[in-house]
């Protein structure tokens, strides 16, 4: 008895001393059970690994798009492949932004209904994937493809389309959507003139990989203005820090009779998030032509009207 | 050093030596739950469904394999192994993994699709895989299966397999009926 006794006061004794170790000790118990928990818990939701990480940018692995906007994307790409897929074009042309609808589809429903069934025929599946977030623009590629899990591509081909759909803030911190590819729409009112003409860079619509500007030209003079008829190089190029781009329809024909005023869409391949902002538009080889043929003379005929222009100069146009 | 610091320096020592036991045998048990698979998963790529060793393993044992597969290797195992269903008569396990929408537009009854499989598919297959897809979470196989014991070379059936992956060795699937 007096053992047990000697013993118990003993033990007592030692948690009296020991008493922060004794905490300490059952800390670190207790973190180790809990992590031990936790990997063996980790371990039965492992999920199959894949290449499929929507949320995760496609231009930078390490860049996603927040979460808010993520789930804001989610719910509005749903909602606009239902309204597509069961022909409810006007409810799913609701949902776009304002410049969308007016700069994209000209405010027109369908012109919007050409663009869905241009891309999705027939009832579609989709899938989403964050493509690039540049700028407050949370682009996402949406892939439309047939129900194929249905078919097994029983006679069929494997066939899908894409385009992308953007996400963006407006004045009041709302998100908007856009589709077709359209990013945004701005005012340029950049003017350059001389004896010549007069060149009004009134505006610019940009889409994914297209930079559209809508420039308002007017001769001055009484002879023909030639600024692109295909016959001589660099007519008209955009201008970015390190490079020149070709302009994306080359066949575009800008003459002007005299005193002749028109207005031209001239759109140059740029893509939206290459990190390049663009400064000019670059007229590089303007002819003031008394009696102009062009493509109709002859060979010989076209060389005389170059050798002879009135004037010859090429102006830019800057776009800030 | 006083008899009581030593004592209490001894049952310091007993007990961080239990707790450093505590430590490894988590590690233990965490590592022990790892199978150790040193298969040659590129192999997979030309699998054969006569490959007995495939399905040898046990079930724990099979999924265990399955979850240290690549992506790739594992939706070609699934293909694998459902023809190897097929192969093995087990046309009750084969249709239930057809996606509900491609048994009403293709196979109404599991009649219908073994009378399928026993005109089109022959007892011992061999399959190549020519390309891999992902549309989303749908991948798409174009494959190439040949009788592999009287099949000449070129003279095998391209084919396509859509499947969809809900979890590990949880599947559904379709095919181009050929």
């Amino acid at each position: 008895m007096a053992i047990v006794t000697s013993l118990r006061i003993k033990i007592r004794h030692w948690f009296r001393n020991n008493k922060k170790i004794f905490i300490i000790a059952i800390i670190l118990v207790g973190i180790i059970f809990t992590i031990n928990r936790f990997l063996l818990l980790s371990d039965d939701i492992k999920v199959p690994n894949t290449t499929y990480t929507p949320t995760v940018s496609v231009m930078d692995s390490t860049d996603s798009s927040p979460k808010v906007v993520q789930s804001f994307a989610e719910d509005m790409i749903e909602e606009y492949v239902k309204y597509c897929n069961e022909g409810n074009y006007q409810k799913a042309f609701n949902m776009l932004s304002d410049d969308c609808k007016k700069y994209g589809f000209n405010d027109d429903v369908s012109i919007f209904m050409e663009h869905v069934l241009s891309k999705m025929q027939t009832p579609k599946k989709y899938s989403i994937q964050n493509y690039s977030n540049y700028k407050g623009f949370y682009i996402y590629e949406v892939k439309y493809i047939d129900d194929i899990l249905a078919t097994g591509l029983t006679n069929q081909k494997y066939l899908y389309s894409t385009e992308k759909i953007v996400f963006t803030k407006d004045k009041d911190n709302k998100l908007n959507m856009s589709t077709g590819n359209f990013i945004s729409y701005n005012k340029i009112n950049n003017i350059l003139e001389n004896d010549y003409l007069k060149v009004d860079v009134i505006d610019k619509i940009t889409k994914y990989s297209i930079e559209t500007y809508n420039v308002k030209i007017t001769n001055r003079t009484d002879s023909t203005i030639v600024i692109a008829d295909n016959l001589v190089a660099d007519e008209v190029k955009l201008v970015l820090p390190y490079e020149y781009r070709n302009m994306e329809n080359s066949n575009t024909l800008i003459i002007l009779e005299p005193e002749e005023s028109r207005t031209f869409n001239l759109g140059f391949s740029k893509f939206f998030d290459d990190g390049d902002t663009s400064k000019a538009i670059l007229f590089g080889a303007i002819r003031v032509i008394e009696d102009y043929k062009g493509a109709y003379g002859t060979e010989e005929e076209q060389k005389k009207e170059i050798e002879n222009a009135i004037a010859k100069f090429s102006i830019e146009i800057p776009l800030k | 050093m006083s008899t009581k610091k030593l004592y209490n320096k001894r049952l310091m020592i007993i007990f961080f030596g239990l707790l450093i036991l505590i430590i490894f045998s988590t590690i233990l048990k965490k590592n022990s739950n790892k199978v150790n698979i040193e298969d040659n998963l590129e192999n997979l790529n030309v699998i054969s469904v006569v490959d007995e060793s495939v399905l040898e393993n046990s079930e724990s044992m099979e999924l265990e394999r399955i979850k240290s597969m690549e992506e790739r290797t594992r939706i070609e195992y699934y293909v694998a192994n459902y023809l190897k269903l097929i192969e093995n008569e087990q046309f009750d396990k084969a249709y239930r993994l057809l996606n509900r929408e491609y048994r009403k537009n293709y196979f109404r009854t599991q009649d219908e699709f073994e009378e399928y499989c026993n005109k089109t598919f022959s007892k011992m297959l061999h399959i190549e895989y020519d390309n891999f897809e992902r549309n989303g979470d749908i991948y798409v196989l174009w494959i190439t299966i040949n009788d592999a014991i009287n099949g000449k070379r070129n003279e095998g059936k391209q084919m396509n397999f859509v499947v969809k992956e809900n979890n590990f060795n949880d599947y559904e699937l379709s095919f181009s009926k050929i």
